[in-house]
């Protein structure tokens, strides 16, 4: 049977329903067994309770972060051609990038996007 | 605004996130949109647990996000894409506190707007609480009780033994329950 110390260490993720199930089951074993253990448990789940509270409360990343990564990571679009409809498009486009204007391909099929090339982006055609 | 977004380590997410980092790789943007959607603000909150600075966490986001674009192809798989994601993350942050010698300074406690109610005011001694453990102690608070990782996937992304994340989280547990008991 686990010690109250093993068994201690393991309460975070024990609560947290992170444990294997070998595991799980000896810290199990021993909460039946411990009082001592078993209010280290309760003060754990106070804990969590308030910190996950707590973290999600801050507020998220902002929107416009987006826009500031995919204009380091993919550049900027310098041109951009639709044709078609809702239903099926295809859409042309160049952009400018540290590296180059690479040239992309895609097929819009009733809203959802079938990525065809990328020629000069990320070492070559795909 | 509250957002509760943890990962449920489920073998679903990690499928998902695995296929949209190869066709990251491949160059793909609307996969880098969706793998940004899930990961970016994670990553985020993470980097603020580090630093306590939202702009040094949102360059530290950014920064991550556009190495995942560009470094997508040389994920090996040993790990999950996001215990890979989060430890650029911690590269990132840790070489903003090196080079801005921000390591020592005293973190912000203001997290949250004051309001006086009682449900504001708890959240305020929580992050009291939180930041008045050493670095360390609140990463891993953070990626255990926030993102819900088991202990060896944190010791995977900051790199130490599993008996470590053990005692730190050990040590962090005893300090928040003293605080907020």
């Amino acid at each position: 049977m686990n010690t109250c110390e093993e068994t201690q260490e393991l309460i975070p993720w024990y609560v947290e329903g992170r444990l294997g199930p070998e595991e799980s089951s000896a810290v199990a074993t021993h909460l039946i067994a411990c009082a001592e253990c078993l209010r280290e448990v309760a003060a754990t789940v106070h804990v969590r309770g308030s910190v996950r509270d707590a973290f999600s409360a801050q507020p998220p990343l902002p929107e416009e972060a987006w826009e500031r990564v995919s204009r380091q990571a993919m550049g900027r679009r310098l041109a951009q051609l639709d044709v078609g409809s809702f239903l099926v498009g295809l859409r042309l486009g160049a952009w400018l990038t540290r590296r180059g204007s690479p040239l992309r391909a895609d097929l819009h099929v009733l809203g959802r996007e079938v990525h065809l090339m990328n020629r000069g982006k990320k070492g070559g055609a795909s | 605004m509250r957002t509760e977004r943890r990962t449920d380590g489920g073998e679903g997410d990690e499928r998902t996130e695995r296929a949209l980092l190869v066709r990251t790789a491949e160059g793909d943007e609307s996969a880098f949109r969706l793998l940004y959607d899930r990961l970016a603000d994670r990553v985020f909150r993470y980097a603020f647990t580090l630093l306590h600075d939202r702009h040094l966490a949102e360059e530290v986001a950014q920064e991550t996000m556009v190495i995942v674009w560009k470094q997508a192809a040389t994920f090996e798989g040993r790990s999950k894409v996001s215990t890979w994601v989060f430890g650029i993350a911690r590269f990132r942050a840790l070489d903003l506190l090196r080079k801005e010698k921000r390591g020592d300074r005293v973190p912000e406690l203001d997290l949250v707007e004051p309001d006086p109610a009682p449900a504001v005011e708890s959240r305020e001694r929580t992050l009291r609480a939180i930041g008045t453990l050493p670095e360390e102690q609140r990463e891993v608070v953070f990626l255990t009780f926030y993102e819900g990782r088991s202990y060896g996937e944190i010791a995977g992304i900051l790199g130490i033994p599993e008996g470590t994340v053990k005692s730190r989280m050990y040590y962090a547990r005893r300090s928040l329950a003293e605080a907020l008991t």
